[in-house]
Formats: structure tokens, C-alpha cells, sequence
């Protein structure tokens, strides 16, 4: 418990001076929160993965002074932002209600099972845990225990973000312990709501469909992560990067989008290997929107860069152990044939009504809806295109294919599920979005 | 009824508060079958990939693997053998034995590397008999072997 609140802490304080030009005084404080957490979250995903290619071991004389100087450098950062900050254009937070008490509510509850280990996810157990304790006791990332033919199951080429944070924490802890590895799910869960709040403001929703949507999305997120076992999974980093990029997505460009954007995406590709192409989707995405405005070639130039930069250190941070120990796992993207789809779709069928979804899932069909409303098009769209990306993996992987879809389709639908459910509510509200989204 | 979607607004909230309602009810359902679940214990010894970490057959299996810590040092490689189950079961079991042994390498049974030169020899709910293994820790509930490599002295040297 103390280590989760001390990294909170840590990761708060790295994050709070890109996050002062990511979300500024203006916006609502959930939205700050949430951005300043996944900006220290990057950035230490980024020393950690620095430090381990330097040679370096994780522990608090090698870490300890490159924490400090990096917090100190961005409390700088807040420092001066805060100082020279223009006026907000508008404040999005809106007065405390029942929805919140729901999701607050909703939230305990998830927050009790995973603490007790009710909810358990079974990848913490054949995945995510056992590379969590390998690097606590490497002090890293372990490549070469990644490398072995027979660890071959544990996906060696995944990001590793979550297994560090795991590390991480078991260090500062004296030892590994599931209900505080846990725990960070239920942090997760809380920023997922944090940010749902805030895009249900800036879509214009009236009161009652910021409440409703807010509880429903609680709701549904403390359902499907009990009953399917959620914690310790990083799905919902992976959802919450999609759901933290539909506000920028969504909103009139600007510097601070950009800024989100870019957190956001990175994130998503910092999180798991199908965060990837979900962060070349969103900055896509973005970017298109970006020149549409015609904003002259240094303007478009400086937002693609805020908007990209961080997903591409990632991205090679990430690539260039995975090159170097040839832990790229080909079979799932290699084999591409059309003639699966006959197995494929009945078997995603079955997905989207998976018992423990309760044809929540079910919204995913309203997508073209949403593309087709110019409002809500352009994360209507990212998500869209992550889902065909799933259809693609699932025809183009060289293996049991039936088992495959069976295994991963309804959680794959959990990353999609909490923005559509969103986009969905706003559009039922039919109240005016805060900018048109062309 | 047709004044409650008299106009687009309150056939909106109507909508809204339909899926609100749902939500709550299916959240209170999945809640009570997790319940259930936990209260029951339903996962068989004989199946591992069902197991979750609160289920009795992770409690037998940790215990054992506590006691296996002090006879396997770290960096050691172990082959497991497990019963009862079908084989692909039996590999969900050694990914629980790889879970809670961290900085022993583990080879899954049935995994890809069967076959490759181990120093111990993990038997969970069954036991090996062969010459060439000598065993250092037994329990009732699985016994750990060295195994004895022929020529390992000589290779060494």
C-alpha cells in the first residue's frame, strides 16, 4: 500500500510539468489529475527502460537522484507554467452528483475485490506477474530471461511497462505482494472515470446524462473487471488511453491537444503490444484533423511533434532490445487468410456476449453511427480502426485460431467498450458537442 | 407511455436512464455470481487453467512450492511433472509452479523446451521413478529430485 501511494506520489510530482501544458488551469481538475498521472507514468516507463539499456540496476542510488533531478526539473516546469498560463477558455468541471456517488461506489467495490484477490486476472499469474518478479529480482528488465525458448508463452516482445510498475513497486516494498500489484488496477479504474467525466462535460451533455453516463460507465467497468477478472491486467491502460484521447481528439486543436494526444497515445503503446498500433491510429488521426485546419507547416510541424515524439521514444526504447534479442513473435501477425473470417466472426459474436459483459459490449455495433455523426467522428473512428485491427491479428495469426478469439476477443472488447459506451451516451443525450469535429 | 416519448429529449432520457438501469442490474448480477464462485470453490484440482488464486488446489500448490524454495536454488532449472489432468492442463499447472518459484526457470510441461538438460526434476501430485534421480525434498504433496547427469563432472572440467 505504501509503495503504490509513494510511486503515486513520485509519478504525480514527474508528470506535473508536461501536464501543466497538457491540461491547464482552465480544465477540470479530474482531467489534470488524470493527465498529470499517465504523464509521470511515461516518463517513468522511460527512465526505467533507460536506466535498464544503460546497464544500469533499479535501486535507490541508481534511480533515487535521477527521480529527484526529474522532479525537480518539472516542478520547475509547473512552476513557470503556472506563472505565464493565459487565462482558461472555459472551465469543464461540473458540480458533484449522483452519478458520482455511483462511481465512487463502484469503484470501492472493485477496489475491495482486488485487494482480496477476488479478481485476480489469470495473465497476472502465466504473464504479467512472473515477468513483475523476474525484473524485482534482476533489478530490471531480465531480456535474456525473456529470451529463453521456453518463456516463449509470456509474449517476450510485449511492452514492458506494467511488469516495471510491478517491479517497481515489489522493490519499494521488500518483497512481492498480489493485493498491492492489484491496486494499481483500481488506480486505473479511477482515472478511467476521471476522464469520463471530464469528455461527458466537453461534449456538451446535459446534467442527468453526465450523471447517468458517468455511473454507467462505473458500473460497467466494476462488472466486467470482477466477474472477468481484471486486476493486474494492463487492459486498462490500454482503454484508458483511448478514452484520454477522445478529448483531444474531439476538441478544437490546440497546443494542450496536442500535448494529450501525445500522452495518451504513448501510453497506449507504452501498455501492450496492440497499444501500438492504437497509438499510430490516434496521432493519425489527430494529425489529419491538425491539417485540415491549415495551419501552416512550423505550426503542424511543432504538433506533430508534441503529438508523436513521445509514442516514437517509446516505440524505440521498445524496439530496439526486442531487435537486438529477437524476441519478436511472429506467428501472430504473419499468416493472413480470409477464409478464417468463417471462424472468426461466430466466435466474436459469442464475445460480445460473453456472460460477464451482460450485452454491454453490444454498443460496439452503433460504431458506424457514430463515424457517420461528424461530432463524434474522429475517436469514433480510432476506435473503428483498432477494431478491424483486432479482425486483422485474428486472421493473419498462425494459431488455433477458434481458441484464440475465445481467449482474448471479450477482453480485447474492454479496451473499446468505456469510450464507445461515452460516445453512445452523448449521442442518446443529443446535446451540442463542444467543437465540431471536422 | 406515448407521452413519455412525446418528444426527442424524454425519449433520450428514457434511453438513458433504460441503459442505467441495466448496467446496475447486470453489475449486481455479475457481482453475486462472483460471489458464488468464491463462496463454491468449483475449480477442480484436475484443472488449472480455471484456478484462481483463491481457489483451494493454488493454496495446496503454493504451500508445496514454499518448500520447494529451500531445495531448488535460484537459477536453477526444473522440468516439471504434474498430475492429474489432460496435457494441456498440465501446462496451465507449471505456469502456476513458474509463478510462485521466480528465478528458478521454469520449463513448462509439454512447453518447448522438453527434453533439454534440467538439474531438478519437479513431480507435483505424482512420482518419477528413474535411476538418475535422486531425490531431496519429499512431501505429500510432490517430491523434488536432483537429477544426476552422466559425464557432468568431466563436461565441467
Amino acid at each position: 500500500m505504501t509503495a503504490v501511494l509513494g510511486l503515486s506520489l513520485i509519478i504525480l510530482l514527474l508528470g506535473c510539468g508536461w501536464a501543466a501544458h497538457a491540461a491547464p488551469a482552465g480544465e477540470g481538475w479530474g482531467l489534470r489529475l488524470a493527465i498529470t498521472w499517465l504523464a509521470g507514468l511515461l516518463l517513468l516507463d522511460v527512465l526505467l527502460l533507460a536506466t535498464g539499456l544503460a546497464g544500469l540496476p533499479w535501486s535507490f542510488a541508481t534511480l533515487g537522484p535521477l527521480l529527484a533531478a526529474a522532479a525537480a526539473g518539472s516542478l520547475l516546469a509547473f512552476a513557470r507554467r503556472r506563472k505565464t498560463a493565459a487565462p482558461p477558455p472555459h472551465n469543464t468541471a461540473f458540480a458533484p452528483g449522483w452519478g458520482d456517488a455511483a462511481a465512487v461506489l463502484a469503484a470501492l467495490v472493485f477496489t475491495v475485490c482486488a485487494i482480496r484477490l477476488w479478481n485476480l486476472s489469470p495473465d497476472f499469474i502465466y504473464h504479467w506477474g512472473i515477468k513483475g518478479k523476474t525484473f524485482a529480482l534482476a533489478r530490471g528488465v531480465d531480456f535474456h530471461f525473456l529470451s529463453r525458448p521456453w518463456n516463449a508463452h509470456l509474449h517476450p516482445d510485449y511492452p514492458n511497462l506494467l511488469p516495471s510498475l510491478f517491479a517497481l513497486t515489489a522493490l519499494w516494498d521488500g518483497g512481492f505482494r498480489e493485493p498491492v500489484m492489484a491496486l494499481w488496477s483500481a488506480v486505473w479504474l479511477a482515472l478511467l472515470l476521471f476522464v469520463a467525466r471530464d469528455l461527458l462535460a466537453q461534449l456538451g451533455a446535459s446534467r442527468l446524462a453526465r450523471q447517468a453516463g458517468l455511473a454507467i460507465l462505473a458500473l460497467t467497468l466494476c462488472m466486467f473487471g470482477v466477474g472477468y477478472l481484471m486486476a493486474g491486467s494492463p487492459d486498462w491502460l490500454i482503454a484508458l488511453a483511448l478514452l484520454a484521447a477522445a478529448g483531444p481528439l474531439l476538441a478544437k486543436p490546440s497546443a494542450a491537444a496536442d500535448h494529450r494526444l501525445g500522452i495518451a497515445a504513448a501510453i497506449g503503446a507504452a501498455a501492450k503490444i496492440e497499444g501500438i498500433p492504437l497509438a499510430a491510429f490516434l496521432i493519425s488521426i489527430y494529425l489529419v484533423r491538425r491539417a485540415a485546419a491549415r495551419p501552416g507547416w512550423r505550426a503542424f510541424l511543432a504538433a506533430a511533434l508534441r503529438a508523436g515524439l513521445p509514442s516514437l521514444v517509446v516505440l524505440i526504447l521498445w524496439a530496439w532490445p526486442i531487435w537486438h534479442f529477437h524476441l519478436f513473435q511472429a506467428q501472430f501477425s504473419s499468416d493472413f487468410r480470409w477464409t478464417r473470417l468463417a471462424i472468426v466472426l461466430p466466435e466474436l459474436w459469442r464475445a460480445l456476449l460473453t456472460v460477464n459483459w451482460h450485452y454491454l459490449p453490444l454498443c460496439l455495433l452503433t460504431l458506424p453511427l457514430l463515424v457517420l455523426d461528424r461530432r463524434f467522428r474522429p475517436a469514433a473512428l480510432a476506435c473503428a480502426l483498432q477494431g478491424a485491427f483486432y479482425l486483422y491479428v485474428y486472421l493473419a495469426a498462425r494459431v488455433d485460431t477458434r481458441l484464440y478469439v475465445q481467449t482474448s476477443a471479450a477482453r480485447l472488447c474492454f479496451h473499446l467498450v468505456p469510450t464507445v459506451l461515452i460516445l453512445l451516451i452523448a449521442w442518446i443525450d443529443g446535446g451540442p458537442a463542444c467543437a465540431p469535429a471536422d | 407511455m406515448l407521452k413519455v416519448f412525446a418528444s426527442p429529449r424524454s425519449a433520450s432520457r428514457c434511453a438513458l436512464l433504460g441503459l442505467l438501469a441495466w448496467a446496475a442490474f447486470a453489475c449486481v448480477l455479475e457481482l453475486h455470481r462472483s460471489e458464488w464462485l468464491l463462496r463454491h470453490d468449483p475449480f477442480p484440482e484436475e484443472q488449472p487453467s480455471s484456478w484462481r488464486i483463491t481457489s483451494r488446489p493454488v493454496r495446496r500448490i503454493a504451500n508445496f512450492l514454499s518448500a520447494v524454495k529451500a531445495a531448488v536454488p535460484v537459477g536453477s532449472r526444473i522440468a516439471v511433472t504434474t498430475e492429474p489432468g489432460p496435457a494441456n492442463e498440465r501446462f496451465f499447472r507449471s505456469l502456476w509452479v513458474a509463478y510462485f518459484l521466480p528465478g528458478v526457470e521454469t520449463l513448462p510441461e509439454n512447453g518447448p523446451a522438453t527434453g533439454l538438460p534440467v538439474d531438478f526434476l519437479l513431480a507435483y501430485g505424482t512420482r518419477a521413478d528413474d535411476p538418475r534421480l535422486e531425490p531431496v525434498l519429499t512431501t505429500p504433496g510432490g517430491v523434488v529430485y536432483r537429477v544426476r547427469r552422466a559425464g557432468r563432472s568431466s563436461r565441467s572440467r
